[in-house]
This record gives C-alpha cells, structure tokens and sequence, in this order.
C-alpha cells in the first residue's frame, strides 16, 4: 500500500476514532424459512410506535468504539417474516385505537415486540462487536384488547474477526436471525392461536 | 501504546473495507411488496430465466469508491431473479409447475457512491409473463433510490453496501401495481 493511502486512512481513523460506527442488524430473512411450521388461517397486525421506529441505539464495540443501529426499524422485517409464514395476512397496525382498520381487516391479533439490545467486544483493535444480545419480548392482543400470549426471548451473536471482516455486522445478524427463529417456534406451538 | 495499538487495527480495518472486493447483501423481501401481491388474489407463478441485455455483462458489475461490489447470486441477473422468486414464495404465489412463467432481463443496473452529499441507484429491467408459452405481458420497469452519502469512504461505502437492494425492492414494487401485470397473473 503506498504511503500516501495509509497517510489517507491513517487521517480517516483518526477521525472515526471514538465515534460510533452504523451497522445494520437485520438477519437474512431467508434463514427463517416456514417449512416446520403450520399455519394459522387469520389476519394479524403488528405495532410499533413510530418513536420506536425511529429510535437509534447506541451499544459497546472494540477499541472503546461503539456501534449504532435502529433496532425497531431493521428487525421489522424480521417480525413480519415471523408473522407472514405462520398467518394466512399479516398488516402493520399505525395506530392502535383505529377500530376501523381491525375490523375491515378482520385483524384477530395485535402483536407488539419489545427489543432490547447489547454488545461488546473482546478485541482492542477493531470496533465490530464480537458479540451481540438481543431481548425480545412479544406480546399478542386479541380483538377484546386482552393480552392472549406472551412471550420474552434472549438470544446472543458471536462473531470472530476472521468471521466479520467480510460484515462488520455478523454478530448481530447471527443473533437477530437465532431470536426471531425462536419466536417462530414459539407462536408455532402456542395453543392460544389455535383454538 | 494502546490508543496507537487500537488506531492500527482501525487502519487495517479500513484498509480492509477500503482495498478488497465487497459482497451485496442478500436480497431480503419486503413485505409491503408481499402484502400488494397477496391482496390482488393471483395464480400462481414460477420464475424463469432472468438474463443480460444490450449492455452485457456491464449490468453485473458495480464498483463502489473503486471497489467491486459483487452480487451474493454471483450476477446481479441473479439477485434479481432471486428477490423476484422471494417475493413470490412469501407471498404463497411460487409454483415451479405452474403454466405461468415471469421472466426478465436486467437492462441497467447502476450504483453511485461517489458523491459526498447524495448516493444513488437505478435499475431498469424487462419483465414478461407467458402463459402457456404465450406473451401477456411484456414491459420496462426503471427505478431508482437515493441516500445520504458522505465524504468519508468509510461512511459512504456501507451506506451504499446497504442501500443498492432497496433500488432492487423498489424496481418490483413498481410491478407489482402495474394494472396489467396483475390482470397477467389472473385467470
């Protein structure tokens, strides 16, 4: 490398020393694939506040660097995939006083996640988070407004250097992608869905 | 020590994402895509040959800052083969044995990171639907998605890593409300 690039980089790390780097934590959504599960003939909805949506986080990387990310945002995608292989209609619910919209849409259930999310990394060197946790706590709302189902799942993401130079990501993805697979399994058996 | 220790390893890492070939992320269906499908009660579908137009294999090479930025599918042709036949399957359309195909060709398919304000993309690709061998619909789609860039390469090179598949889900979500794509995809 010539030493005018490293000179280059040299000056673009230094400035990014410190700061927090974006990353984006949505799993490959084709790793949640619906071939054990056994659908349910009913239209669901799904609920984010739009304060959640937008909410950037900020958790540990390496070297004293954090990462930043939208954890509402980037895993929406995820839960509607959740939703989509197990219900016959999955819509995404803006405002969860809209009567109308539930009852036009025939929405037998209203889901809502809760995520809570960490990291932190064993190396000095390099800011991509070694590991990565997810707290994902879902709740489903029949049409009486009553909280049917329930259910808190903790998954966690590790990555090694080798693994994440080719996404800085990995860590996060592997544990958004083990989350919403268990949730999958979750709804799957649960009884309340199925009466 | 340790702050020079750490500021070596940042270099290496950016020298890393700056100096080698980058890898597309995989194509992940969008579900307002899904929901326009399930909502127009079509047949089902299979998904045939996408292939190169006039430009040849340009429309399967993207640089970003100078750097390659392959396709996961090994061709741009195939990823969006690949988001359409996602697309499909989510929404419980794909049938390999139907006698309904949807073909393409990917016509241009660009990606600009360069700019220190504004990234972008466009894509324009042809797609058909034959039913039992014959043509009901045939026409160019063209999209196109922007983002904010930034100087730093290492803030716009994953910015446009992550943006080019939204050009991808937008160029199909503009099919998907074409009124004579779906009466195609009916009886």
């Amino acid at each position: 490398m010539s030493t005018l690039r490293l000179l280059a980089l040299s000056f673009v790390t230094l400035v990014l020393v410190g700061c927090a780097h974006p990353i984006v934590i949505t799993p490959e959504l084709q790793s949640i694939d619906r071939s054990s599960v056994k659908p349910i003939d009913a239209t669901v909805a799904y609920y984010i506040t739009a304060s959640d949506r937008e909410k950037e986080v900020i958790t540990p990387g390496g070297g004293g660097d954090k990462v930043k990310y939208y954890p509402y945002k980037e895993l929406e995608p995820a839960l509607q995939k959740v939703l989509n292989n197990l219900f016959r209609s999955v819509k995404r619910l803006d405002n969860p006083n809209d009567a109308g919209f539930l009852q036009s849409n025939d929405i037998s259930y209203v889901f809502q996640p809760e995520i809570i999310t960490n990291s932190n990394s064993d190396s000095a060197f390099t800011w991509p988070p070694t590991e990565f946790t997810v707290d994902l706590n879902c709740i489903a709302i029949d049409r009486s407004g009553k909280t049917v189902w329930q259910k808190r799942i903790a998954a966690k993401g590790e990555a090694s250097f080798s693994e994440f130079k080719s996404d800085f990501s990995l860590s996060a993805k592997r544990a958004t992608e083990i989350a919403f697979k268990q949730l999958q399994t979750e709804l799957n058996a649960a009884p309340e869905f199925r009466r | 020590m340790k702050g020079f220790s750490r500021l070596m390893g940042v270099v290496m890492l950016t020298a890393t994402l700056s100096a080698c070939s980058m890898v597309a992320p995989k194509y992940n269906t969008n579900f307002d895509n899904v929901d326009k499908l399930r909502s127009a009660k079509l047949e089902p579908v299979t998904v045939g040959a996408f292939a190169t137009g006039e430009k040849g294999d340009d429309v399967n090479r993207l640089t970003i800052r100078g750097s390659s930025y392959k396709s996961p599918n090994g061709s741009y042709t195939a990823y969006l083969q690949e988001a359409v036949r996602q697309e499909l399957d989510d929404a419980r359309l794909l049938d390999p044995k139907s006698q309904v195909e949807l073909s393409g060709v990917l016509v241009r398919n660009e990606l600009d990171g360069s700019g220190i304000s504004t990234g972008f993309a466009e894509i324009e690709a042809r797609f058909v639907v034959k039913r039992d061998g014959k043509i009901r619909f045939d026409k160019v789609k063209t999209a196109r998605h922007e983002w904010d860039s930034a100087f730093l390469g290492s803030i716009a090179i994953p910015r446009a890593q992550q943006n080019y598949p939204i050009v991808v889900q937008k160029l199909l979500a503009s099919l998907y409300v074409d009124l004579e794509f779906l009466q195609a995809l009916k009886k």
